[in-house]
């Protein structure tokens, strides 16, 4: 039972991560707008000109 | 004898559009067509799907040329001066240049796809990408092969007319603060699913044993991310719960910032005592779920006010500016923020004033409705001062700049009107009141619970008073205002309902008295054909002479009186023009002489006129319309009577409202003659219309008619906005000015008054939920105190019960059928 004191501090320094992660992803604006991501899937890849 | 209005359709009828089945806005709706589009992103989308498999941009230039340009007279040169330059374009790498644009018109992701298309169009523009949310696009491109203006221009023709993005600073300060909520979020998140993962350790060792070493390990850990969950993310709470105590004032934060505190200082007792229970998870889920309510509740605020503001720019933003300041000089187009005091500015007819200045040239009628109310035109001369956000009708005028921007005399109005709405709190007001008994009667069943188990030792008195006060945390009462109200807000601004406090729905829920601006509001604001009187067969000949001059009597007899084209007389029947200054027009028709004019064309003694028509003419002019004579060969044959068109639903809003037990009255600015008129004309009392008023003496009717009901105002111009601040509820209309829009707390982007009944039906199932939701979260409160009092409760119940009762009022909450469906279907009469 003992590991829990080395599997503990990994899993908070993993949570930790997450959070930093996703502070990160805010503030570089990622989040800023959930809308037009989703849409442009919806664009076809580009066709080559017929000719 | 009456003509009447074309506009017989009711706006209830919804076309979906061909591609992508969105409801098609009712001006875009083409007669007699079987495909309907929703915007032109879908029609181009729609074309090329139609014919070709794959994307041809040869297809995609003819259908650029097709679309028409949004505004024809709108010219984009102003993009290329250095001012505009200097403060939207920024040079990102040598040669390649970065702007943003505010797009009108963008709807669903077919103008995504066409927007996106833009470097297909124009090859110098490197990668456009849009933003849905923003509604703005960003532009990069090569500065040495297309101009700016060139990109707008096309941007245009594809449907979507660009504006100046909105103030950086505003766009930045909302910006931050949606990033600083998400990040606490974020954190009380993982210390939210890390404290439960903990808890199940915990839980689990409740039933199979564990040994203390590890129990103390499990709840140390528990502590220190309860901790930093209140301390981070959780502050918020205590903040507004401090801010609550030294102001005096109760705040829905106090009992919630109360509960964690009780929570976690009874979780940190049993902790180091090592005894009982520890609250921790309960306390980082709560701050959790809290955390969540508001950021919704903040987004769809946003999202509000940012439609707004697209909706509205009052002024042009392209000004026609003498290089000189004299009347000969070249002129050039530039962006307003170019103009200084002292420029000569040319404005044409039917613009938009867009400075406060002297008239240094031309004369002109001057449309002042957006400050006085007053609809008709103000003779403005040499000399005269005019306004800037009044349209400037009939000839074009050359103004000297004396105030520009907020220096205006609407840009005054406009700071005042802002000052009104920062002093207001929208939503959280609205919960707080609610919440106001709650607070003390919560404290004072704990102290009371205390004093009951005194006699049974303090340990058990205070552990009894703690499951109180987390058992009737008001998390489900919290929740339960906001998340009903944002769900309502969202929805409403989906039927083009745009509310912007909670407080609305509680007041507009009980009827009381509700007062109506005339001119733009009841009526449609610009002048029509009301009645012709006389002679129809002359109308060809009318409608030949008013071709020739540019004016709003005109344009307003060509449309209205709706000459058949097989009727129309060519322009070779048509000899000696002439135009009589401040008088009308002549002409030579088909050997008649033919007038159109004011009655002083009656000062000409050789004209004749039967008592008949006399007796019309003093009739129209009571009712305060503007009457048109039309003499043939010296003989007064057809009077014409102009004025306001009474919108189509009105009278049958009117009804309804009154059917409702609301109160009806009109408060105008216009002479009290029109005002009764069209008072009676749609069913109004006679003692609740009041004409010429002022904009301080609407706002002493709302002020002193504000007693014990609600009083609502329903206007659209800066005349009406401080009245729409005072009363409990403002209501703006579709073309009102920006002030207006501002001052309200409900603003309709639908033309016509109807929108008000589905307000007030909407609102009134809103308040039942919110009802609900709170009965339901009082009766679950008022059982679990009695239990936690009786003692048969102990906290960890508590903390389980809590979010079951959050969960069910939330429940409730989304299932508010307000404002999703049509609830009254009234039809216009023809």
């Amino acid at each position: 039972m003992s590991v829990i004191y080395i599997a503990l501090p990994i899993a908070l320094f993993m949570a930790a991560l997450a959070v930093v992660g996703f502070v990160w992803s805010v503030r570089e604006g990622q989040l800023d707008d959930l809308q037009t991501p989703a849409v442009r899937i919806l664009e076809d890849d580009k066709v080559k000109s017929k000719h | 004898m009456i003509v009447k209005s074309q506009e017989v359709r009711s706006p209830q009828i919804e076309t979906e559009c061909t591609h992508c089945g969105l409801p098609v806005p009712a001006h875009l709706v083409v007669d007699q067509s079987e495909e309907q589009f929703c915007c032109h992103g879908c029609e181009t989308a729609y074309r090329i799907l139609q014919e070709f498999d794959g994307f041809d941009p040869e297809f995609l230039e003819q259908s650029r040329n097709a679309v028409k340009k949004q505004s024809a007279a709108q010219s984009y040169e102003h993009l290329d001066h250095p001012a505009y330059q200097e403060k939207y374009v920024r040079e990102i790498s040598p040669g390649v240049f970065r702007t943003k644009f505010l797009l009108g018109g963008v709807h669903c992701a077919s103008c995504l796809f066409v927007i996106e298309k833009l470097p297909e169009f124009l090859p110098a523009v490197i990668t456009t990408r849009m933003n849905l949310t923003a509604m703005t696009v960003t532009i990069e491109w090569l500065g040495a092969s297309t101009r700016l203006s060139q990109i707008a221009d096309t941007l245009d023709r594809l449907g979507y007319p660009p504006f100046p993005p909105l103030a950086d600073k505003r766009e930045k300060l909302e910006r931050d603060e949606s990033h600083r909520q998400l990040i606490r979020l974020a954190i009380a998140g993982a210390c939210a699913g890390n404290t439960m993962l903990v808890a199940v350790a915990l839980y689990f060792g409740w039933f199979t044993g564990m040994s203390s070493e590890f129990l103390h390990l499990f709840r140390w850990t528990s502590a220190g991310l309860a901790f930093v969950s209140l301390a981070w993310p959780g502050s918020v709470f205590f903040r507004g719960a401090w801010q609550a105590i030294r102001t005096r004032t109760s705040h829905m934060d106090l009992p919630v910032a109360l509960g964690l505190s009780a929570g976690a200082a009874m979780g940190l007792a049993n902790t180091i005592l090592q005894r009982g229970e520890i609250y921790f998870d309960s306390l980082t889920v709560l701050v959790f779920l809290l955390l969540v309510g508001r950021h919704i509740q903040y987004g769809k605020q946003r999202q509000a006010i940012r439609q707004v503001s697209l909706l509205h720019a009052m002024l042009p933003r392209a000004v026609t500016r003498f290089i000189r300041p004299e009347p000969d000089a070249t002129t050039e187009s530039v962006p307003i923020e170019a103009i200084q005091p002292g420029d000569w500015i040319h404005v044409r007819a039917g613009d938009v004033i867009p400075v406060d200045g002297n008239l240094v040239s031309g004369s002109t009628l001057v449309d002042l409705s957006i400050l006085t109310g007053e609809s008709r035109g103000i003779a403005a001369k040499q000399g005269n001062r005019v306004y800037s956000g009044s349209t400037n009708i009939s000839s074009s005028i050359v103004v000297e700049t004396a105030l520009v921007g907020t220096d205006t005399r609407i840009g005054k109005i406009c700071e005042l009107v802002d000052e009104e709405i920062r002093s207001r709190t929208p939503i959280v007001q609205f919960a707080n009141r609610i919440g106001n008994y709650f607070v003390g009667i919560v404290l004072i069943l704990a102290a009371v619970t205390v004093a009951l188990w005194a006699s049974s030792g303090m340990e058990v008195a205070i552990n009894h008073a703690m499951a109180l006060l987390i058992v009737a945390c008001p998390c489900a009462l919290g929740l339960a205002t906001p998340f009903s109200v944002a769900f309502a807000q969202g929805r409403a601004a989906a039927r083009g309902i745009l509310v912007k406090s909670g407080e609305v729905f509680e007041s507009l829920a009980r009827p009381g008295m509700i007062w109506l601006d005339k001119t733009g509001t009841l009526t449609e604001g610009r002048m029509r054909l009301v009645e012709f009187v006389g002679d129809h067969d002359i109308q060809p000949a009318i409608e030949l002479l008013e071709r020739q001059t540019v004016h709003p009597i005109a344009s307003a007899l060509i449309s209205d009186m709706n000459v058949a084209e097989a009727d129309r007389l060519p322009q070779s029947a048509l000899n000696d023009f002439l135009v009589i200054p401040g008088i009308g027009i002549q002409a030579m028709v088909q050997g008649q002489v033919i007038q159109v004019g004011s009655e002083k064309l009656l000062d000409d003694t050789s004209t004749y006129i039967t008592d008949d028509f006399l007796a019309t003419i003093q009739h129209f002019n009571h009712r305060g319309l503007t009457t048109v004579l039309v003499v043939r060969n010296h003989e007064v044959v057809a009077v014409a009577a102009l004025g306001d068109h009474i919108r189509s639903d009105a009278k049958a809003t009117i009804a309804e409202l009154a059917r409702l037990g609301w109160e009806v009255g009109i408060l105008s600015g216009d002479h009290q003659d029109v005002a009764s008129h069209v008072g009676k004309e749609i069913g109004i009392a006679e003692k609740n219309i009041r004409g010429n008023l002022t904009p301080e003496q609407k706002l002493a009717v709302i002020q002193n008619s504000t007693a014990s009901q609600t009083v609502a105002m329903v206007g659209d111009g800066v005349n009406d906005s401080a009245a729409l601040a005072a009363a409990s509820v403002g209501i703006a209309v579709k073309g009102g000015a920006e002030a207006s829009l501002k001052a309200a707390n409900v603003y309709l982007t639908r033309d016509g008054v109807q929108s008000i009944l589905d307000a007030i039906t909407g609102s009134k199932q809103t308040l039942n939920t919110i009802h609900t939701t709170f009965a339901i979260s009082l009766c679950y409160n008022a059982f679990a105190v009695l239990l936690a009092m009786s003692g048969m409760i102990n906290p960890i119940l508590a903390a389980i019960l809590m979010p079951i009762s959050s969960l069910s009022v939330l429940a409730v909450a989304a299932s508010n059928r307000a404002f999703r469906t049509t609830n009254i279907h009234l039809q216009a009469k023809p």
